[in-house]
């Protein structure tokens, strides 16, 4: 990746952790539940990069390949033509490789209906975590394990 | 790019189920890893030391952990039953630089849920990866055993990227570590656990 030498390499154990974050997400809320937390994720984090600004179509096509834009912080893109871009790994294939190799094959998400999880699915808001995050509190708080 | 997106994705848990609910959903995540990682066997303390050396443990999935040796930990009878374990840095310092450095400040989420982990539940976390760490290393320890015996781990002192130190004042206790020493490894490690065989008698346990 263009970005690799002037960002340094992530802990494949955070990446893996996060997968499985999500992968728990998707055990609460559904597929449907998590798309809608990803497309939510994705607003977020892109709301939160900073702005940028170019004079010329040029100068941002330049800043494009030598991974000054925020669109090539994650991943190398290459121009094929001025509008074309390409981009020859997924940002995300060295935490599936990490996952794959130190975890195994990836879980089985299951299928929720929208409203067994207690909100719409499809309006483009994710649903509510709070009540499953609460009735997991007496398995899996602190003091109930033992040492 | 996930683990920068993660900051994001907590700040949208935050939301929906607040500081304490993405807390036990990272513990949670640390329970289920863990029961994904297979059981391991060692003979005896030097097989283990020489597996985490060449990264051949469970633990081995956090990065470079470097047992220290010199630091064993005896029972009442004087037996060795345990050793300190160390990371240079800590696994979630390249994502903060990663983060700032694509998105300029790390996200306030972070510092909501260590200080939720470090009020309600133990006083060590420097970042909120630390609340899954710890999950994952006590709950991993459990698959391994050294000369017969399950494993306990116990996270004793952490530095985040800023400098701030965290010492577990009762994990120290138990397993009889001066504080002092503590203080001495955080110069040069930013995260230091022990390992200890389950139901062991420590010498000096307080």
């Amino acid at each position: 990746m263009a970005s690799e030498s002037r960002m340094p390499e992530s802990n494949p154990f955070v990446e893996i952790a996060t997968h499985l974050f999500l992968e728990d997400i998707a055990t609460k809320v559904g597929i449907a539940g998590l798309n809608n937390y990803l497309v939510s994720l994705a607003k977020n984090l892109a709301g939160s990069m900073p702005k940028e600004e170019y004079t010329t179509w040029s100068e941002f096509l330049s800043a494009l390949s030598t991974g000054q834009s925020i669109l090539s912080t994650f991943e190398e893109v290459r121009p094929i033509t001025d509008h074309c871009m390409s981009t020859f790994h997924s940002p995300f294939e060295r935490g599936w490789r990490e996952y794959a190799k130190r975890v195994g094959a990836f879980a089985p998400v299951p299928i929720l209906r929208s409203s067994a999880v207690g909100g719409s699915t499809r309006s483009g808001s994710a649903p509510s975590l709070r009540s499953t995050a609460r009735s997991r509190n007496t398995t899996i708080t602190r003091s109930d394990r033992p040492l | 790019m996930i683990d920068v997106a993660l900051a994001s994705l907590i700040e949208d848990m935050i939301e929906k189920a607040g500081a304490d609910g993405v807390v036990e959903f990272w513990q949670r995540v640390g329970d289920n890893l863990a029961s994904r990682m297979g059981k391991e066997a060692y003979l005896g303390w030097t097989s283990f030391n020489v597996a985490v050396r060449e990264a051949r443990t469970a633990f081995s999935i956090e990065g470079d952990v470097t047992p220290l040796t010199d630091m064993a930990i005896t029972d009442v009878d004087g037996d060795v039953v345990g050793y300190l374990y160390a990371m240079r840095q800590c696994c979630y310092v390249p994502t903060i630089f990663r983060t700032r450095f694509a998105v300029g400040r790390m996200s306030p989420a972070d510092k909501a849920v260590t200080d939720e982990y470090n009020e309600n539940v133990h006083n060590i976390a420097v970042c909120n990866f630390c609340v899954f760490h710890e999950r994952f290393r006590e709950e991993i320890a459990k698959n391994i055993s050294v000369s017969g015996n399950s494993l306990a781990c116990f996270l004793l002192a952490t530095r985040g990227w800023s400098g701030e130190t965290k010492i577990s004042s009762k994990n120290v206790a138990q397993v009889n570590i001066n504080e002092d020493h503590m203080r001495a490894l955080l110069r040069n490690y930013e995260c230091v656990y022990a390992l200890v065989m389950r139901g062991a008698r420590i010498k000096g346990e307080r």
